[in-house]
């Protein structure tokens, strides 16, 4: 083997490398957990193609349509306004990816530096960042959102603030413990021996090999944050009208039941089927990542 | 194969202790006290460069603790390491990482001194990239694909993770992660223990081949007393934290002046059926270094034990009425047990005859074993008043009567000094410490002892 071969630069193979292994990852999953990505992949697909695919404007009132149950032009109906449910329901999927995706991220963002800094340096630091952890885990999620909502206010950007707050505890917890394991691994003494920095040692050694549990964590925390958001809009206190949510479609129908079921319950399946099918992706990838799983 | 005498590394009155159950609380309760583990007491070595120290103990006598903090990976509690005259322990952040280019270690186990999503040319250029060795990425993969024809591993293997490696072939990219970085001190960590048979040879061959063409120093740390022949100029011989014996390979072998050292070398089976087999056994298990013995750290275990000098008689009887003095403190001697026994067999129970019971299983039946010799006169006297004590509950009492008697021994209240052999070989032992038998505390030991036994 020549100088040259080795030298070829390896950003493609890292590339070509982080697929094949995305790709084995997908193969050992269920077929459960499959359907579910997949179906993720639509929902996706749906709320970045809204304007595309939905037939009508979520905002179109069209009261000579009013309260038209589900036909051919309307397949969930209209609501008292003669708005087309469908294309409510598919421009609510922003809303709720938006909410799901970001908060979980800011969650991650938070929980993930202190957990494992609090675990890696241990002592007092340690002590400091997992008890404040711990004072707002020791919070109702949903009581703890209600409470600063009500202080704040609610739209996107606060329901997606809340949200992630009354998350990051978790990944705190979760990271911590998977530091203290592996900060005790020899890998992590010898790159302390190459003369590595702690920064570098917990960026580059530790928390890649920590972060596994925290993905599958995220994932059932996306379809939470979901219904928190739902359940927040459906109380009015999260993203405000007209803008379509799940939550506050579910909220404005329950009026009209059960003569006009289809404003409520069309809604209240979206936010069934994508939760869902984040709860059984994480459980496909819990499988695939939990070692004592696979064993069996 | 040893170079210059000026030592590459300088270590003296190296101490670790760890705090066991440490909390703020624990230490703020008067009720509760931190225990320490006394992993490392006191060490001093000096390692010449270009030579090979093996450093061996059984497990737990705290010498990959001592591996870890010339390298300072871990902070000594006390003592001074110093490397080519710089004191180690006083380095700062900056000097600690320009240690680590001319100091890296191997360690124990390849499977988990690896970082699993590395590859392997991510681990070599890593240390690389720490210390600013070669120009560019491409200088250094190119170095990398030379360190791994070195540990006799093609550029094949740069891009593989060590999920798909043996573990002879992690073990090799180990070693060539310890040299990515030149450096000129290596410890070595039980680099073989946890590997097959075969593969142990070929590693050791290899550290052996890459000492010579790099000009290493190493510290080769194991239990394995075969391997240290086989690798070292030096050993050095660990006890409970501390060094008890220290000397060229050859004169350490071939005449071992530690008891301790002894036995272990006692312990090397021998492939010749026909040898008779001479081992020395050893009492007892490795005490606790949370709180290891007073004086001579070995004397519980030891063989040789010195007796006082007024003691006519042979060392082997004596060594077994001391270490019934030490039975009888731990209290493992039980003469309930023994009463029971005496009356499920119908036979007479009362102290006398519990006490003689006790003295055939305690002291006749073991002087025995040791030796032919009968156990004089006044010896068994005080054994038997000893055991009187015990069978009718006053253990403290027991304990004293023998120590009033003179089964008290210096390698029990003295630690022992470093002493020089005539086979120039360093031992830690009152059997060869000149300095002790001078020792005016000794003298007046001595007087008392001699009142004691009139």
């Amino acid at each position: 083997m020549t100088a040259e071969n080795v030298q070829r630069p390896s950003r493609r193979e890292r590339i070509a490398d982080r697929l094949r292994s995305a790709r084995e990852t997908y193969g050992r999953m269920g077929r459960a957990s499959r359907i579910s990505l997949w179906l993720i992949v639509l929902i996706v697909g749906a709320a970045v193609l809204a304007p595309v695919v939905a037939p009508y404007s979520p905002y179109q009132e069209n009261y000579d349509r009013s309260l038209q149950s589900p036909s051919v032009d309307h397949p969930a109906g209209t609501d008292l306004t003669g708005r087309d449910v469908l294309s409510r329901i598919i421009f609510g999927t922003r809303v709720s990816l938006a909410v799901g995706v970001g908060s979980v991220l800011l969650g991650v963002l938070l929980g993930v530096p202190i957990g494992s800094v609090g675990g890696y340096f241990g002592g007092w630091i340690d002590e400091f960042a997992m008890r404040s952890m711990d004072v707002v885990i020791s919070f109702p999620a949903l009581v703890l959102a209600l409470a600063i909502i009500g202080v704040v206010g609610g739209s996107l950007w606060n329901l997606i603030l809340v949200i992630g707050v009354v998350f990051s505890p978790q990944y705190a917890r979760l990271i911590h413990g998977e530091v203290l394991s592996i900060k005790e691994s020899e890998y992590v003494e010898a790159a302390q021996g190459i003369g590595l920095g702690n920064v570098s040692v917990l960026w580059r050694h530790i928390l890649p090999n920590a972060i596994g549990p925290v993905i599958v964590q995220a994932t059932f925390h996306v379809a939470l944050a979901i219904i928190i958001e739902a359940s927040l809009s459906f109380l009015g206190l999260g993203v405000q009208p007209p803008q379509p949510t799940w939550g506050v479609m579910i909220a404005d129908g329950r009026r009209y039941l059960p003569a006009e079921w289809w404003i409520s319950v069309f809604p209240g399946f979206a936010i069934m089927i994508t939760v869902l099918a984040f709860n059984l992706l994480g459980d496909g990838l819990r499988e695939v990542y939990d070692p004592q799983l696979v064993d069996q | 194969m040893s170079g210059s005498d000026e030592p590459l590394l300088e270590v003296s009155g190296l101490t670790k202790h760890f705090a066991q159950n440490d909390s703020l609380l624990r230490r703020l309760r008067p009720d509760q006290s931190v225990q320490t583990v006394q992993a490392v007491d006191g060490v001093d070595l000096r390692i010449r460069d270009g030579e090979t120290v093996g450093l061996v103990g059984e497990s737990g006598c705290g010498k990959s603790t001592f591996g870890r903090l010339v390298l300072r990976l871990l902070d000594p509690t006390a003592g001074s390491i110093s490397y080519r005259g710089e004191a180690v322990d006083e380095f700062d952040a900056a000097a600690l990482r320009e240690y680590r280019s001319h100091a890296q270690m191997i360690f124990q186990d390849p499977f988990g001194s690896l970082n699993p999503r590395y590859t392997v040319r991510e681990t070599l250029v890593e240390p690389m990239e720490v210390h600013d060795i070669g120009a560019s990425s491409a200088e250094r993969v190119q170095q990398s694909t030379e360190l791994l024809e070195r540990v006799r591993l093609g550029a094949e293997y740069l891009d593989r993770y060590p999920h798909e490696l043996s573990g002879g072939q992690r073990q090799r990219v180990a070693i060539a992660r310890a040299l990515a970085v030149e450096p000129e001190f290596v410890v070595a960590d039980e680099p073989t223990s946890a590997l097959d048979v075969s593969v142990q040879v070929e590693i050791l061959d290899l550290l052996g081949e890459l000492q010579e063409e790099m000009d290493l120093t190493l510290l080769f740390i194991t239990h394995d007393l075969s391997v240290i022949r086989h690798v070292s100029d030096r050993i050095a011989v660990m006890y409970l934290g501390n060094l008890v014996e220290i000397g060229e390979t050859e004169s350490v072998f071939t005449n071992p002046s530690h008891p301790y050292t002894q036995a272990l070398l006692s312990s090397i089976p021998n492939p010749d059926p026909s040898a008779t087999p001479d081992r020395i056994p050893l009492a007892g298990d490795v005490p606790t270094p949370i709180d290891p013995p007073s004086g001579c750290q070995f004397h519980p275990r030891c063989p040789k034990i010195v007796p006082p000098e007024e003691w006519d008689h042979d060392q082997r009887i004596w060594r077994e009425l001391f270490r019934l003095r030490t039975r009888l403190a731990n209290g493992e001697i039980e003469p309930d047990a023994v009463r029971s026994t005496l009356v499920d067999g119908d036979e007479r129970a009362d102290d006398d005859a519990v006490v003689d019971a006790l003295y055939r299983n305690q002291v006749e039946e073991r002087v025995g074993n040791a030796t032919d010799r009968a156990v004089p006169d006044s010896a068994a006297t005080v054994a038997r008043e000893a055991l009187a004590e015990l069978v009718v509950g006053n253990d403290d009492d027991a304990v004293a009567r023998l120590e009033d008697a003179g089964f008290v021994t210096v390698c029990e209240t003295e630690e022992p000094d470093l002493t020089t052999t005539e086979h120039g070989t360093d031992v830690r032992c009152h059997l060869h410490s000149e300095a002790t038998r001078d020792h005016p505390d000794r003298d007046e030991l001595r007087e008392r002892n001699r009142e004691k036994i009139l």
